[in-house]
């Protein structure tokens, strides 16, 4: 198993029944890591990327309920990541994060197909509920 | 060769024996009346006054025949044409050779021309006077030593002392200190040197009230010279406005860079405080002492309070644009105000919504966020304790919602400053709340301001236009 705060980590097994697989982009090291244990503490199955190319080659080998896309990463800096992961993992539920976000960018994120926008810091139990009723509801 | 030299004169010269009949006539009595000396001579001195003079020629021959002279004096005669002309008239006995009276010499000077070029001259001061005395700008002459010698009625307004009170003092006392020390060395060094600081330059500097008040002012000064003595006249132009407005200009430029860099801080902060928050997060879940988990809960608070700053930073500095449409302001109170007492610090307030008014066009989340402002502040002033009262009013298309604490008031020398972003008195507060209210405020075209601040309470009142946009463009 890879080190707890590895920059990309895909998942090695499919979720139990009751349970989903979810990818969390974040440059930040800290909120794969915090994320990552709140998802595994609920059951579900996580992989990780830290820049979006790492997102999107992730994506590519393999199938994810959910993903959750920081808006700023290193290599992007708009909504264009979250297309690309619309085209190529439409099943899956998008949400966004955010440090700062103005109406625009949400109401383009929800337009795009995003299922939320939500706003860092954040309680991690009442995002990690966020994030399956998303996925529930998809 | 006397007639000669009497008839190259301007004037008219002419005789008259004791009964009035001219029996001299020169060349510049033709000219001046219009009479030619033949017409003239044998003719009676009296043709040439007015009627509404009555007999003026009785009392002058009377003098002359008593051997008396008549000074020259200014008067009214009459020409051939009928013309009123103004004359210089002096008229003197003619004596024969015992010294006896026979006649008169008169000589008359036309002052037409003359009183005309100085009824000019005093209509031209007269306006001068008049331009001085409705200037807008402030208008002070002062001679070579500083003394104030005219004092118009626009220098009386911005400075509020009457011309009566200044006249004759220096100058140096409509100027704040050093400048007023300095003004009479000024003067000489300029008078001595010629050397100019401002004179036909104009400045901005600082003006002094009567009553100690100072403002900025644009001053010029130009040196004249009246009558051999120089004096300066100073123009000055009040620029409160200008540079309130200049102040103003820079407080919202200064916002769009604070806004910039508000945008900027938001995402370099909160993020590693998500991270750090959710870090946190998780290893509370592996504490086992209470008193652990207490501490990390602390540490949590202390992280929400450090994003919740950033929130308000970037409500101030960036404010979303409103999001136009109808509220109901005393529904909106209500919610608010039900969903404020929940929390511990309004238990001991009692609270009473009074008044009603039509909804207000305004963007509700905004509304909340500035009313809430406003009342947590109100529920502060007052320790947490006492009667908080909201009023809510209409008038002349707006909506007024008076926001009233029993606190112990607002000190007059901060109330100007309240308003202004990072103002506190708060030992925790970023000053950006009030600040913010303006801002909410200005984007709806609204107001807020206090509006009575005691020891019994302050009110503050929060106004909105009721009808922001017409009905079709509301969303």
């Amino acid at each position: 198993m890879s080190t707890p705060m590895a920059e990309s980590t895909p998942i090695e097994r499919k979720p139990p029944p009751g349970t989903f697989s979810v990818l969390v982009v974040d440059d930040e090291p800290l909120i794969r890591w915090s994320l990552r244990r709140a998802f595994l503490d609920r059951g579900h199955v996580v992989a990780t990327a830290g820049t979006g190319s790492e997102a999107l080659a992730v994506l590519s080998g393999g199938r994810y309920d959910a993903v959750i896309l920081d808006y700023r990463l290193p290599d992007r800096q708009d909504l264009s990541l979250l297309s690309e992961v619309r085209r190529l993992a439409p099943q899956s539920a998008v949400l966004m994060m955010t440090a700062f976000a103005d109406d625009g960018m949400r109401a383009g994120a929800i337009e795009l197909g995003a299922r939320a926008v939500v706003d860092k810091p954040f309680l991690l139990k009442a995002f990690v509920a966020q994030v399956e009723a998303s996925v529930r509801d998809h | 060769m006397l007639a000669a030299v009497l008839d190259a004169s301007d004037d008219a010269i002419f005789a008259t024996d004791l009964t009035g009949a001219i029996s001299a006539w020169n060349r510049g009595a033709e000219r001046i009346y219009g009479y030619s000396i033949r017409e003239a001579l044998g003719r009676s001195f009296a043709m040439l006054v007015p009627r509404d003079q009555g007999d003026a020629v009785a009392p002058i021959l009377s003098r002359i025949a008593a051997g008396v002279r008549v000074d020259p004096h200014e008067t009214i005669q009459l020409t051939k044409g009928g013309d009123r002309i103004e004359v210089l008239l002096s008229v003197s006995p003619i004596r024969d050779d015992h010294a006896a009276v026979v006649g008169a010499s008169a000589i008359a000077r036309d002052m037409t021309l003359e009183k005309r070029a100085q009824r000019r001259h005093r209509s031209s001061e007269a306006r001068a006077q008049a331009i001085v005395a409705t200037a807008v700008d402030g208008i002070i002459l002062i001679d070579r030593r500083g003394r104030i010698e005219s004092f118009n009625p626009a220098a009386e307004r911005l400075f509020g002392y009457s011309a009566s009170d200044i006249l004759g003092r220096n100058v140096s006392i409509l100027m704040p200190e050093p400048y007023s020390s300095e003004h009479d060395h000024y003067v000489r060094r300029y008078l001595m040197t010629g050397q100019r600081h401002i004179i036909g330059i104009g400045r901005e500097v600082t003006g002094r009230m009567k009553d100690g008040t100072t403002f900025p002012l644009h001053l010029s000064v130009a040196e004249l010279v009246i009558e051999g003595e120089t004096k300066f006249t100073g123009i000055v132009r009040d620029l409160t406005e200008r540079v309130e407005l200049e102040e103003r200009l820079r407080e919202e430029s200064g916002l769009v860079r604070l806004g910039e860099l508000a945008a900027v801080l938001a995402h370099e902060i909160k993020n590693p405080l998500a991270a750090v928050s959710g870090a946190i997060q998780v290893l509370t879940e592996h504490l086992s002492s209470a008193e652990d988990r207490e501490i990390a809960d602390e540490v949590l608070r202390r992280l929400d309070s450090l994003s919740a700053m950033m929130s308000d930073l970037l409500l101030y500095a960036r404010p979303p644009k409103p999001k136009l449409g109808m509220v109901p302001v005393v529904e909106l109170l209500d919610n608010l105000i039900a969903f404020m007492r929940l929390d511990s610090s309004w238990h001991d307030v009692d609270v009473v919504v009074e008044g009603d008014a039509s909804p207000v066009t305004a963007d509700a989340e905004l509304l909340k966020v500035a009313l809430q402002n406003l009342l947590v502040n109100a529920v502060q002033a007052m320790g947490g304790e006492g009667r908080l009262r909201i009023g809510v009013s209409e008038s002349e298309g707006a909506v007024h919602v008076d926001i009233t604490d029993s606190g112990p008031g607002i000190p007059a020398e901060i109330q100007p400053r309240l308003f202004t972003p990072f103002f506190t008195t708060k030992a925790r507060g970023t000053g950006l709340g009030l600040a913010t209210v303006r801002r909410i405020a200005d984007a709806h075209s609204g107001t807020v301001r206090i509006v009575a601040s005691d020891t019994a309470g302050t009110t503050v009142r929060f106004t909105l236009p009721a009808q922001h946009l017409g009905p079709f463009e509301v969303d």
